[in-house]
């Protein structure tokens, strides 16, 4: 346990600082990072105000105040879904560039590299998104709501960390069975339709709807929920996250000897 | 075992074609039993041509593809059963073009992978320097320049550092001078040399003869996945080419010559072709026999040639490559 713990704090360590680094170069990802999520509440008004009167939209989905809501949603959803998508792309990204390779002969276990390069994205991506939508929660809502939204955007970390198992799993079997990326691009809105993002699971046909318990995304948006429709206790926000957890235990135990396995492959064939 | 840096026996390795669900129906044999070794202080050069089988024993032994048979040791250690410590005691090099983060410069690149092997900032910044010296990377601009705007030899001189960057007992080098500016392919070459003086093991592979004659201590000729002659650079000669040509420039006197010439080389295998005024004359004999062309050459002194120059020619590396690797490819 020892040497893993070290070799992800190293690997960690390395890609923030390249991450950093890369950053700094190419500031206008930053801007872009910065205007998804008000892109994304933007298309989601219009359409709804297309489709009937936004008072129906906030009834349907349950809360008092939409924009708040929606503003929230969409920090929790973009941050939640990079960490999937950041750590299963990770492996191929690494790959494509031909780091992979040095990356393995410098760190114990490719699935600790994984893990590293995926949360150290996703937590970056995490913190740009949720300061980008500090102004919106300010001008719609107010200090106490800023206050609720750091909150969440601790449990949304916690909640990131449950969802890397999947990545990892997703990546190194992507990489593995030498899929292309372009297979990946199927799991952020299927996340999307299942975590209730941006309406109902209740919507959902029953086999979907039972699915997205099994996606701790969705336990994540109902903490979201009840924060933006009854300015619930801390407390009582944490319910859904603790849920959101113990699903991504479940998930990570399950991704260990699955990485393993998948790590042989590598190793066998040559990835 | 002790002694030996790289300890390579048997290796099999069978790529299998098709799709996960059909695997073991068709494959490619790879490798085909390649044993070698490299003892400490040496570089020992793997060349064979295109798909010989060369990056795949690179990546064999550096843990990075497991062998579908026979073993492998680095430094004492199996690359199967010790991967953790044998990638502790490797510098690799895979390809020149790839393997680092495009808009990153060398410097920052370099670092990236200096915190992954744990090296402390502090000793990782001299360490830098240190590379830098020994490579020319600051010469050349490579350290605040990014990747993509880099050229071959830059990225080359850049591999060659993260190779070197933890300080590894072991480097294996897979075609480290392709497409290098001749300036790069010198620093290279000067500092792999470097590396056996200070006691460490250098595997390197090419298809590139100079190269390999230049800088290798001992060959492993590789094709079809065979090991198919190894030894230093004359022994592989001597095996291979019991021949060799004592050449010799010689002005002649003013008299005729050819009857001379004729008389006083009877019995040998030799030609004799003219340049100006200059007579130059080969004349072919068995290996450690060359003296006795030799004595011929100074008895003719005596009938009025004067000896410009002489010299004895071996067989070139590249004769052996061709003859080695078309009896290799028939196998
Ligand atoms: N991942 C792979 N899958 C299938 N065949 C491969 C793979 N890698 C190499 N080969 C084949 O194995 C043989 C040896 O390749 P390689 O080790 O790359 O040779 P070299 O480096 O000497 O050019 C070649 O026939 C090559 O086509
Ligand atoms: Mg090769």
């Amino acid at each position: 346990m020892r040497p893993v713990a070290s070799a992800l704090a190293r690997q960690l360590a390395a890609e923030y600082y390249m991450r950093f680094m890369a950053f700094s170069r190419a500031k206008h990802l930053l801007v872009t990072q910065i205007m998804w999520p008000y892109i994304m509440v933007v298309i989601i008004i219009l359409l709804g105000e297309a489709y009937g009167d936004i008072e129906v939209y906030a009834g349907n989905i349950g809360v008092d105040n939409p924009v708040l809501f929606l503003f929230t949603a969409s920090a929790v959803a973009l941050s939640s879904l990079s960490a999937v998508t950041y750590t299963a792309s990770s492996v191929i990204w690494a790959r494509w560039l031909g780091t992979l390779e040095y990356v393995t002969l410098a760190a114990p276990s490719s699935a600790v590299y994984v893990a590293a390069a995926g949360f150290a994205g996703a937590s970056l991506t995490t913190l740009t998104v949720y300061a980008s939508v500090v102004p919106a929660i300010l001008y719609f809502g107010g200090l106490a709501d800023l206050l609720v939204l750091g909150y969440l955007a601790g449990l949304t970390v916690l909640g990131l960390a449950t969802l890397l198992a999947a990545g990892i799993v997703a990546g190194m079997a992507s990489v593995a069975l030498r899929l292309e990326s372009n297979v990946l691009d199927f799991i952020p809105p299927l996340l999307v339709l299942l975590s209730g993002v941006f309406y109902p699971v209740e919507l959902l046909p029953a086999l979907l709807e039972a699915a997205s318990r099994f996606i701790p995304l969705y336990y994540v948006v109902e903490a979201a929920k009840l924060y933006s429709s009854l300015s619930t206790a801390p407390l009582e926000l944490a319910a859904p996250i603790y849920a959101a957890a113990v699903l991504g235990l479940v998930y990570a135990a399950l991704a260990v000897p699955l990485s393993l396995l998948l790590e042989r492959a590598m190793l066998r064939r040559g990835a | 075992m002790r002694e030996d840096g790289i300890v390579a026996e048997s290796l099999v390795k069978r790529y299998h074609i098709g799709g996960l669900l059909r695997r073991g129906r068709r494959y490619i044999e790879a490798l085909r039993g390649v044993s070698f070794r490299a003892r400490r202080g040496e570089v020992l050069g793997l060349l064979g041509p295109n798909g010989a089988g060369k990056t795949t024993t690179v990546k064999i032994l550096a843990t990075l593809l497991e062998p579908d048979e026979g073993d492998a040791w680095i430094a004492g250690f199996h690359v199967v059963k010790d991967r953790g410590l044998v990638r502790r005691n490797i510098g690799v090099m895979l390809s020149v073009e790839r393997g680092f983060y495009w808009k990153l410069t060398g410097r920052e690149n370099l670092v990236y992978f200096g915190l992954l092997y744990g090296i402390p900032r502090a000793k990782l910044d001299s360490r830098i320097r240190e590379l830098s010296d020994l490579i020319g990377l600051e010469e050349v601009g490579v350290l605040d320049k990014p990747f993509e705007e880099m050229s071959l030899g830059m990225k080359a001189r850049l591999g060659l550092a993260r190779a070197l960057l933890a300080d590894p007992e072991v480097i294996m080098l897979d075609e480290p001078s392709l497409g290098l500016d001749p300036a790069s392919a010198r620093r290279v070459r000067r500092v792999i040399r470097g590396l056996a003086e200070e006691g460490k093991t250098v595997l390197l592979t090419t298809h590139n003869m100079v190269e390999a004659e230049e800088v290798c201590d001992r060959i492993a000729f590789i094709a079809s996945g065979r090991i198919v002659a190894e030894g230093s650079v004359d022994e592989l000669k001597s095996i291979l080419s019991p021949i060799v040509s004592v050449v010799a420039r010689l002005l002649p006197p003013h008299n005729e010559v050819n009857g001379l010439l004729d008389k006083t080389l009877a019995g040998f295998d030799f030609s004799v072709r003219e340049r100006g005024e200059y007579l130059v004359v080969r004349i072919r004999v068995k290996r450690g026999e060359e003296h006795l062309a030799v004595e011929k050459l100074l008895s003719l002194v005596k009938d009025g040639f004067r000896l410009i120059e002489s010299r004895v020619e071996e067989p070139g590396l590249e004769d052996l490559y061709i003859a080695l690797t078309r009896g290799g490819s028939e196998a």
